[in-house]
């Protein structure tokens, strides 16, 4: 009760800056409100008092956008909130807990829009189900249909959704295609509509791509009529394969005429052979119909360490040479590659935004040496893995004052230096910089950036790091760009950096702080007391906190984690094999709550965190960053990498 | 009269609008006609003194002018279709950036009120985007309210949306 008085107090003085008393709020304004809300903002407005919660619950009937992705909601949560509506036009929804009865609720008839992620309980209806219901549809992403066991996507389901959707433009079907037969498969593809134009597939084979793109495909036809293409009008196309070929390259690129974006990603299981590898006479095949703007080329390393290895910089100037246009280039696993091979590109796309390099072993500083000289303008750089990168190239690359994202992760010779050149960076956006060896020092360099436009920061595993990094961040200001922050693996972080960050009442929203030490109950003690803008918030504003492998803590932190502290967390990261009741108590209490307690990264970032190999051990951490820091390739165990390296280092001229 | 006479022989067309706290401002036609309430009374009832706008204050119209002014200077844009929409909707967004939450408000209800309906709309997207991560205290603060639920219909709200705010107490 005392509360309320207060809160009534509070109220009388804010009354005054804050806005007038609801019945001067007319009807028509706050439904334009409503219908900007997402579902779960509209409830917490329909629980303030009548009248809201009377328009709030009109308002269902009316929302041109229903979009609830980080909250898997139950069919009789959804019932209320998707009734019959002619106006809703964009649906996107986490169906982890609806099945195939929940298809007469999602599947409305006004839909141009629909993405239908975790929909495993979902069986292949639901593709023939949108074909005949959704005529309208533009635009549809189904992630993970039917992958629960038994319920298998029959190839007549394809063919009805195909058929059905004729205004269908983009396609994603995150499942795995290597079921379908070829010829059916190839046959269902005929009934789509011919404003597709963008197609994702999320497992399918190189041969069945091949095979199916090859002229001799698709169905028989008697002589006289013509063959029908495949994905004739396709602009963009995003596929995972087993192994990208050359084979598959080449018959992409020739029949697809219109192809503006390609993206390949592919996860080899085994080495594979040279009639199933890339080299370099299918990179010479790629953009025959010179259209290409956005190309992607990724060798995963989720299966096996494995690389590009018959490609080397021969391949990349003659692809340059044809691919002058090209506005996004991604290379992954190319660690063959040299300085020569990126710069042609970047001498010969003068419309490069977009640069992406992984695994780039061989890049030198002489990379970015002349980029001042071309008319470059990147925006996003991705230069993951590459070892022999040192601040001066850095430097130079900072001279493209238009950079917005930087990806620098795993590039340990980068040091100091190379942030001061980072701090003078007027636009950028996202900083990655885990396993660089960086220093407090380093980061006040970023202070600028922080409060004005730095939005998201990674420092994971850059050791040297201690609590006096929090003060070079932030200073004495709260009034900062920064809203996400990667803390993880950080041996120096205590309790003391914790509270300096409570204490700049910074309103951070991502925090993560995976396997640091020294963590303990205090730290999350002073998260949850952190006040962030009394005049608008109540506690603070964290809404993903991630403290996976924090040994230190004990019970006393799960009571402080639970309500009402941290009133607007979703995500939480613990270690749930100690103290699984606590865990177990905590969900309980906070059932809404994303809880995982075995290390999987949290919420929806896009970070690719795979492939790390971060250890908790501290010695092996040293023999680790010793072999890295002699210059070795990072497969130790393949004869044949050895082998070439020997080879190239006799024929290699210097340039 | 002859302010009107003086108006129609300069190539600028002018209107003369008085707000809620006797203040008056001077707006050019083309802009002025854009607006709904604004247009109305031009069609019907327009004597060429100041249009009187009792529901809007000085302040709040200077803010409604400046932004129409901007809008109007920015429109040819080499975007098209979806890709303008998003430039637009990013622009008014960075246009509103700090101004304090009651200015916004008031920018609305003065778009509803003069009928304006791409800055009604901005202004909402604004306070939508202020309101999103709000648990219900902060709304409640925001509009000013006080919860009139009975205590029954507090245990129903809390069970129905408590997926949306986890309301339990712990």
């Amino acid at each position: 009760m005392a509360e309320r008085e207060e809160r009534g107090g509070e109220m009388a003085e804010r009354e005054e800056s804050r806005l007038g008393n609801l019945e001067h709020l007319p009807a028509a304004m706050l439904a334009t409100i409503l219908t900007k809300l997402d579902p779960s903002s509209i409830c917490s407005v329909a629980s303030t008092c009548r009248t809201l919660r009377a328009s709030a619950s009109q308002i269902f009937a009316f929302l041109p956008s229903f979009h609830l992705l980080d909250f898997a909601p139950t069919f009789q949560l959804l019932v209320p909130l998707l009734p019959p509506n002619p106006y809703l036009k964009s649906l996107k929804i986490d169906c982890c807990r609806l099945d195939d009865s929940a298809i007469g609720l999602l599947l409305q008839p006004s839909l141009h829009e629909l993405y239908l992620h975790n929909a495993g309980n979902f069986s292949g209806a639901v593709l023939s189900e949108i074909g005949k219901r959704c005529h309208d549809l533009r635009s549809l992403y189904l992630g993970s249909v039917a992958e629960k066991r038994g319920r298998a996507i029959h190839i007549s389901h394809l063919e009805e959704l195909l058929k059905g959707c004729s205004e269908l433009e983009t396609l994603n079907l995150m499942f795995d295609a290597s079921t379908f037969l070829r010829v059916c498969f190839a046959r269902a593809w005929t009934l789509a509509s011919e404003k597709l134009t963008s197609l994702e597939i999320g497992y399918i084979p190189a041969v069945n791509v091949t095979a199916l793109l090859s002229p001799t495909a698709g169905p028989r036809q008697p002589q006289n009529q013509i063959q029908l293409s495949i994905w004739p009008n396709i602009q963009r196309l995003c596929l995972s394969v087993d192994y990208i070929t050359d084979s598959m390259i080449s018959t992409i690129s020739s029949t697809l005429t219109s192809l503006i974006h390609l993206d390949l990603r592919d996860a080899p299981m085994i080495e594979p052979r040279v009639s199933f590898d890339l080299t370099n006479s299918g990179l010479q095949q790629i953009n025959q119909h010179g259209k290409l703007k956005h190309l992607s080329l990724v060798r995963s390393q989720e299966l096996l360490v494995s690389y590009f290895h018959r490609v080397n910089d021969l391949g990349i100037l003659l692809m340059a040479d044809r691919c002058s246009s090209m506005e996004s280039i991604c290379l992954g696993g190319f660690c063959r590659v040299t300085d020569t091979g990126i710069r042609a590109i970047m001498h010969s796309c003068s419309n490069l935004y977009r640069l992406k390099v992984t695994h780039g072993t061989k890049l030198t500083d002489l990379l970015f040496l002349d980029i001042s000289a071309t008319s470059l303008s990147l925006t996003h750089v991705t230069l993951r893995w590459c070892n022999l990168l040192t601040s001066l190239a850095i430097a130079h690359l900072a001279s493209n004052m238009d950079l917005t994202f930087l990806d620098l992760r795993d590039c340990r010779s980068l040091g100091d230096e190379a942030l001061a050149a980072i701090g003078t960076l007027p636009k950028l956006k996202i900083l990655l910089l885990d396993g660089c060896d960086i220093s407090d020092a380093g980061i006040s360099c970023l202070r600028n950036a922080v409060s004005s436009t730095l939005v998201s920061l990674s420092v994971r595993g850059c050791r040297r790091l201690t609590d006096q990094c929090i003060v070079a961040l932030f200073g004495n200001s709260s009034k900062v760009a920064l809203r996400e922050l990667d803390l993880s693996n950080l041996p120096n972080i205590s309790d003391n950096g914790v509270l300096l960050l409570a204490q700049s009442r910074v309103p951070i929203q991502e925090l993560r702080m995976r396997q640091c030490a020294q963590i303990s109950d205090t730290s999350v003690m002073a998260l949850a007391s952190m006040q962030v803008d009394d005049s608008r918030w109540h506690g603070n504003g964290l809404q993903l906190l991630d403290l996976y492998n924090c040994c230190r803590l004990t019970a006393l932190a799960f009571r402080w984690l639970k309500k009402p502290y941290f009133p607007r967390l979703k995500w939480l990261g613990v270690t749930g094999c100690v103290n699984r009741d606590l865990v177990d108590a905590l969900a309980r209490s906070r059932p809404y709550l994303h809880i995982s307690c075995r290390g999987d990264e949290l919420g929806n970032t896009q970070w690719d965190h795979s492939d790390n190999f971060y250890v908790l051990d501290d010695e092996e951490m040293d023999e680790l960053e010793q072999w890295i820091l002699n210059g070795e390739e990072e497969s130790d165990d393949n004869d044949a990498d050895v082998e070439m390296e020997v080879a190239e280092d006799s024929n290699d001229s210097d340039g | 009269m002859s302010e009107k006479n003086v108006a129609s022989e300069s190539s600028a067309k002018n209107v003369v609008l008085r707000t809620s706290d006797e203040q008056e401002f001077v707006v050019e036609e083309r802009i002025a006609v854009q607006w709904g309430t604004i247009k109305r009374i031009f069609e019907d009832t327009f004597t060429g003194k100041p249009i009187p706008l009792p529901n809007v204050d000085g302040k709040t119209l200077a803010k409604v002018i400046e932004y129409c002014k901007k809008r109007a200077e920015t429109e040819p844009s080499s975007a098209e279709g979806e890709k303008r929409e998003k430039e637009l909707k990013r622009w008014d967004l960075e246009m509103f950036l700090d101004e304090p939450d009651d200015v916004i408000f008031n920018l609305a209800l003065a778009a509803n009120y003069l009928d304006i309906k791409d800055l009604l709309d901005a202004a909402c997207e604004k306070i939508a985007d202020t309101i999103k991560d709000f648990t219900v205290e902060d709304c409640r603060a925001f509009f000013g309210i006080e919860s009139d639920f009975t205590p029954r219909e507090e245990e129903e709200i809390r069970a129905e949306h408590r997926w949306a705010h986890d309301l339990s107490r712990n």
